[in-house]
């Protein structure tokens, strides 16, 4: 138990270390009464994400009463189910939705009912698994997924206009981090893997022509409405695919970086849009997390300031950040001369 | 006890990271059927540049409940296949695995998939197009003002099939080997093209070859299929610098070997066909031996771009009920 305990504090250590690298806030740290009113923030956003699925669930339900037939490529938790209750249980699928949505939209109403969260987390999570137990996998279910699981680590004294104590404060901030980190976990995988496989090539200049072309071969139904006008310029495409690579890659920093919070949760809106309009890919789910819990979030400044949130951007933020240092010191020393 | 729960909470978010990203790493070795394990995605997604070259599976249907679809070929693309990506695996299963596990594969997947869509009994074929990105490129106005669909960019590589979706569905081929068996022992399938060491037949849509003296040494070696096409512009651009087709297979892929003789039926593309040379060579060391003789070049269901008509999705009939 003793050495558990010291691998624990090392743990803590190592991450706080990490964390202290990765970090970048320039003001002042966070009072009490502004740690207070950003967990009541989170409180709220996790309420419009509870309307939210129940939104997404009701919407599911139509599906679920389309499919009522035996998954072709079941998902373990479908299997696991068909082999528990049957065969015969997809076909309550529609009714089993409309539940989730009922239990999805009691829990906007009152959040700080663990088994409410709790059965909406599972009932997506099912849902989910069934959606994609058809062949196909359609992988925007799964953030609501990632956000209805980590949302059940909000503390249990929501009320409606009560003030949270300083440890719920705390608790309430750390589950943001955790729906931030899960939402922004995909982007930096998928940014990972593109500079992984790709390398170099992903810099010719018709790299992103040949993926969307590549995209309407391989699936698209209908050409998207951009298509064409962003086909025929390759320049504008490629800087697009560009600008998405280096938003996936650093995502993660996001979250260390008040200042990113808002312009990143702006980018990957429009990374979304761009996705619907260029490859026919909406993510609507991705578009109202990520609005949510970035571009709203509680952590994020008050006021936007281009300076600091140039200088909280990876690779171009660092030198940015070393020149202001080096300014200060030369001011400092002219100072002293003057004075001298 | 809250500030407990609170430090948990500060080691659990690092762990659900690392948690994750090792799910992703096992996915892999863990399992091979499916690309993930749920809700554990990798989130490759267009994480490689294609190259200007790429192949497109098809389903082209051929007739509904006995009647021959005239005039209009139904080609119903992979994406309007609910079942993508099991199209493209029973695809893989039949590139690279024997006769009888590509057809189970294709029952399994593909033909469900059919019945629903054409919504009736239908003879369908699978086919591998090839599909040149550039030409796509140039024809995107076209593809999005109506004027061209998809499947126009396609130039037919590989046909596989047919099947059938009636009842249990059936590989047709499968069903015809021992009619196709007794037709040529009974000498009623027509002049061979070639004699020796297999004789193989012409016909429509397919070459057949046959060995009534047969060993299993025969079917070893990998079989060569170079088609010379009446129009160059038929068969895939890589391919032309060649000037002919590649349709290498193994005798596992198409044929069957019972009480001592070998059949085996190989699809043919739609292209008119100029010249055919064929044989068995070993890798590294040559041909064993090769045949040529003269294609038909009427041969073989006519390509869907020379049928002039439109190709369109059979309307879907209405429900029983």
């Amino acid at each position: 138990m003793a050495r558990l305990t010291r691998v624990g504090i090392a743990a803590s250590r190592l991450l706080r270390l990490a964390r202290r690298w990765l970090a970048y806030d320039p003001g002042a740290p966070r009072t009490p009464a502004e740690l207070t009113r950003a967990a009541v923030g989170v409180g709220w956003l996790a309420r419009f994400f509870y309307l939210f699925a129940t939104y997404y669930v009701f919407a599911a339900s139509g599906f679920a009463a389309i499919i009522r037939r035996p998954p072709s490529s079941p998902q373990w938790p479908v299997s696991l189910l068909l082999d528990v209750f049957g065969v015969g249980w997809p076909e309550y699928a529609p009714f089993i939705a409309m539940c989730i949505a009922l239990l999805a939209l009691l829990a906007a109403l009152l959040p700080s009912v663990f088994a409410l969260r709790f059965a909406v987390f599972l009932g997506v999570f099912i849902l989910a698994a069934l959606r994609n137990s058809y062949g196909a996998i359609n992988h925007e279910h799964y953030i609501v997924v990632y956000t209805s699981f980590a949302l059940l680590f909000l503390p249990s004294r929501i009320g409606w206009g009560r003030m949270p104590s300083r440890a719920d404060a705390l608790a309430f901030i750390r589950t943001l981090w955790l729906v931030q980190t899960l939402a922004l976990l995909p982007y930096a995988l998928s940014g990972h893997w593109k500079i992984r496989h790709s390398g170099l090539e992903l810099f010719s200049g018709d790299a992103m022509t040949r993926l969307l072309i590549d995209r309407i071969a391989n699936q698209a139904a209908d050409i998207p409405p951009l298509l064409p006008l962003v086909v025929s310029n390759g320049y504008v495409a490629q800087a697009l695919l560009i600008g998405a690579v280096y938003v996936q890659i650093f995502a993660l920093f996001a979250l260390f970086r008040p200042h990113l919070h808002r312009p990143v949760g702006i980018a990957l809106i429009l990374f979304h849009f761009g996705t619907g309009w260029l490859l026919a890919i909406p993510f609507e789910a991705h578009v109202i997390v990520n609005g949510l819990f970035l571009l709203f979030s509680p952590l994020a400044p008050k006021r936007f300031s281009a300076p600091e949130f140039a200088r909280s951007l990876p690779l171009i933020g660092e030198p940015l950040r070393v020149g202001k240092w080096a300014w200060a010191i030369a001011r400092r020393g002219r100072r002293g001369k003057g004075g001298g | 006890m809250r500030f407990a729960r609170h430090k948990f909470l500060r080691l659990f978010i690092p762990f659900c990271l690392i948690f994750y990203l090792l799910m992703v790493w096992l996915t892999p070795i863990a399992i091979t059927e499916q690309d993930e394990i749920f809700p554990f995605f990798s989130w490759r997604l267009f994480d490689e540049i294609p190259q200007r070259f790429k192949y497109a599976d098809a389903v082209i249907v051929h007739s509904i409940d006995g009647e021959r679809v005239d005039g209009v070929r139904y080609v119903i693309p992979s994406h309007i296949i609910d079942h993508t990506k099991s199209l493209r695996r029973a695809m893989s299963v039949c590139h690279f695995s024997p006769r009888l596990q590509c057809d189970a594969a294709v029952r399994q997947f593909v033909a469900p998939a059919v019945n629903e869509i054409v919504q009736g009994e239908a003879e369908f074929s699978i086919v591998r197009a090839s599909v040149d990105l550039l030409d796509l490129q140039a024809g995107i106005g076209d593809m999005a003002s109506g004027d061209a669909e998809l499947y126009d960019f396609y130039r037919l590589h590989r046909v596989l099939g047919r099947w059938s979706t009636g009842g249990d569905p059936a590989n047709l081929y499968l069903a015809n080997y021992e009619t196709v068996y007794e037709r040529i022992l009974a000498g009623g399938y027509g002049e061979p093209a070639a004699s020796e060491p297999f004789r193989i037949y012409r016909g429509g849509d397919r070459l057949t070859y046959f060995k009534a003296d047969c060993a299993a040494e025969d079917t070893r070696q990998r079989f060569f299929l170079h088609l010379t096409p009446a129009r160059i512009q038929d068969i895939p651009d890589y391919r032309r610098q060649f000037g002919f087709d590649n349709l290498d297979f193994d005798f596992q892929q198409f044929g069957a070997r019972f009480a001592g003789k070998c059949l085996a039926i190989v699809p043919l593309p739609g292209y008119p066909i100029e010249r055919v040379k064929t044989g068995q060579y070993v890798r590294g060391k040559g041909q064993v031996w090769d045949v040529e003789f003269a294609g038909d070049a009427s041969a073989g269901p006519a390509a869907w771009r020379a049928a002039g008509a439109p190709t369109a999705l059979p309307a879907r009939k209405p429900d029983a009920a």
